[in-house]
């Protein structure tokens, strides 16, 4: 008979028009967001900001060679309106090619000179990109190399070679190596899935189940307000069959939420294997299991939907919060410590542990008796308290 | 004890902190009796029948309902009883159909038997061409015959009517008349509690008078007018008033 009643909130829930858009459209907007963050081309994308006080065909072939690069773009600026922007805007990059760089690079004299206006560290593009500058100057600094080194080892043994000529020899060279370099580099993918879905995934997948806690904590409430507790009472199912109903009808919530984000994250990001897939799911249904019962416990001694909803917010953000939810603590903290107290930490280890292959259901053992049994003592405790604070105001 | 009486009950105490609301009441109910009970607010009625629907448990004395003690065997208690409270408690998201056969699954009954029940229960309140419709959308009378229908499904040995007809329109409240005389007339057990004075007239074989959680006048219509005049001329208001008094209560 609870297992009726589960049922039957279940159906009140799918004609809900408003519930239901909201938990459906819920797992679809997260997923959209990771997909926003995650899923994506992977390869750097970056901005130059050059200012060229040389104007020299030298200065002008680098601009070319970094503006070449993938990825990269080139923005032209004067020194003034470079120093601004690094002043007061977003650009935490700018770099300078000094007067005399192509003369120097010609020359040898190793005066050519580039400097990088930098605020704070650059950021991770700053850095980024002034690599990649670096990098084609040091390829321009060796064509200049083998340019001198050719047209010197010429003249020594007195072979008249037009300037042309060498500049053309150098440049074919350069481009040999460039088909067929002389030392490979290649990349090798590991798996589909971006790191940073594996590190958001879990918390993201457990606050979805902790909606349990909300859906449960006003099961009581709404029919004590709306009349229905003292019928339901009075039925061959008692209090305790009411209980059990409404905690199968939680954790359903819960799970069904669940679900729906982890199927969809299975079938974008293609992040885990069908195996992953089903015990993610197992824990989900363990973790909804703990919500629901924390939210029974609630549900039986709050007197309001305010309190029972307001109550179900504040558990759930703590719980969540200090079970690594949105952050990682860190290890051998207070807040580690702490964080042993939530369910939501079991459940998020876990999940982690099978999203990153090292553990499957066999290693998870602690977890999931962990989460099991919180869900078993606080579903007594919470039949226990409706009966102890009743007191007859049904 | 079980087979005349359908209910029996003890020296019934409860109290809340140190107010007495239900007050060595002593009564019995025979089978197939309708069995009203009256009193002004304060009086200790819904106390008692929460009493009676086992949702309280007495400080002292007890009930029997069908010869099980409401202390000693409640589930067997609720096994015998409907209850209609005075809240319209009934699922306003479900339709009248569904609202039925659910009670009637949580009473006892097996899934086919639940839809039979509520199919023929829907006709006795005059609601089958509506039983597909949410309840949400049904008037203030719909609601309250529902309300009645739901606490009939299980047919159940008694059935406790906490003011059924409160709040409805006179077409409804005398479809809800009937449904109570067919069903007595089935044999079924009725208490029914109401602040209408002329419905108790009409419906009830017994009456208690309560005030201040103890019992002050019990017996028929008959019985209770007959000590201020002719019955026919007396009505069951000037016995109330004249037992309770004309004070306004809380």
């Amino acid at each position: 008979m609870p297992i009726y009643i589960a049922l039957i909130e279940l159906k009140r829930y799918l004609r809900d028009p408003a519930a239901l858009a909201f938990s459906l459209a819920l797992p679809v907007a997260l997923l959209a967001l990771m997909l926003g963050a995650f899923g994506g081309d992977p390869s750097f994308r970056g901005e130059a900001s050059i200012v060229d006080l040389d104007d020299s065909a030298e200065s002008s072939q680098l601009i070319r060679m970094i503006d070449d690069e993938p990825g990269m773009k080139v923005e032209l600026l004067d020194e003034a309106k470079a120093d601004r922007l690094l002043d007061g805007s977003s650009r935490l990059l700018v770099t300078v090619i000094h007067r005399g760089y192509g003369q120097s690079l010609a020359g040898g004299d190793s005066k050519a000179r580039i400097e990088f206006r930098q605020r704070g560290s650059g950021g991770d593009e700053g850095r980024i990109t002034a690599s990649i500058i670096r990098s084609a100057a040091a390829k321009q600094a060796g064509e200049a190399i083998a340019l001198r080194e050719v047209r010197s080892a010429a003249s020594g043994v007195g072979l008249e070679v037009g300037e042309e000529e060498i500049r053309q020899a150098v440049r074919d060279a350069a481009a040999r190596e460039s088909e067929m370099p002389i030392v490979s580099v290649r990349v090798e993918d590991s798996g589909d899935a971006a790191p940073g879905f594996n590190t958001f995934f879990p918390g993201i997948l457990t606050m979805m189940v902790m909606f349990a806690v909300t859906v449960s904590a006003s099961a009581i409430v709404e029919e004590r307000q709306d009349g229905r507790l003292e019928r339901l009472l009075t039925t061959r199912l008692g209090a305790t069959g009411i209980f059990l109903g409404k905690f199968l009808a939680g954790l359903s919530r819960g799970f069904l939420q669940a679900f729906l984000l982890a199927t969809l994250g299975w079938a974008v990001f293609r992040s885990f294997t069908p195996l992953d897939y089903g015990q993610i799911l197992l824990v989900c249904v363990f973790l909804a299991a703990c919500a629901a019962s924390v939210g029974m416990t609630l549900a039986a001694i709050t007197r309001t939907r305010d309190q029972a909803n307001w109550s179900a917010v504040v558990a759930t953000m703590v719980m969540a919060t200090i079970g690594g939810s949105f952050f990682e603590p860190a290890g051998g903290g207070a807040l580690d410590a702490i964080g042993r107290l939530s369910p939501v930490r079991y459940a998020n280890d876990a999940l982690k542990g099978i999203l990153s292959g090292n553990s499957n259901l066999g290693d998870l053992g602690l977890e999931i008796g962990v989460l099991a049994v919180v869900s078993l003592v606080l579903l007594v405790v919470s039949r226990r308290l409706f009966s102890a604070l009743q007191k007859g105001a049904v | 004890m079980a087979d005349k009486w359908m209910v029996e009950a003890v020296d019934v105490h409860h109290a809340y902190g140190d107010v007495a609301a239900v007050d060595g009441v002593t009564f019995s109910i025979a089978r197939g009796e309708v069995y009203g009970l009256l009193g002004p607010n304060g009086a200790g009625k819904t106390t008692l029948i929460r009493i009676l629907n086992t949702v309280l448990q007495p400080d002292g004395g007890d009930v029997f309902i069908g010869g099980r003690s409401v202390r000693e065997d409640p589930a067997g208690v609720r096994a015998q009883i409907g209850v209609c409270p005075q809240n319209l408690s009934i699922y306003e998201d479900l339709t009248g159909m569904e609202n039925l056969v659910f009670f009637g699954r949580l009473s006892g009954l097996s899934g086919p038997d639940a839809r039979d029940a509520a199919s023929e229960f829907l006709g006795l309140v005059g609601l089958s061409d509506r039983g597909k419709d949410r309840a949400g959308a049904y008037s203030g009378g719909m609601k309250r015959r529902l309300n009645l229908a739901i606490s009939l499904v299980a047919r159940p040995e008694l059935v406790l009517l906490d003011e059924p007809t409160a709040g409805v329109d006179p077409q409804s409240r005398n479809h809800i008349f009937e449904t109570v005389e067919a069903l007595n007339e089935q044999g079924m057990t009725v208490i029914y509690t109401t602040h209408y004075m002329e419905e108790a007239d009409r419906l009830c074989d017994r009456i208690m008078i309560m005030d201040l959680g103890k019992v002050i006048r019990e017996g028929t219509p008959h019985d209770l007018k007959e000590p201020l005049g002719d019955p026919a001329e007396v009505t069951l208001e000037d016995v109330f008033l004249s037992l309770t008094g004309r004070n306004l209560r809380e």
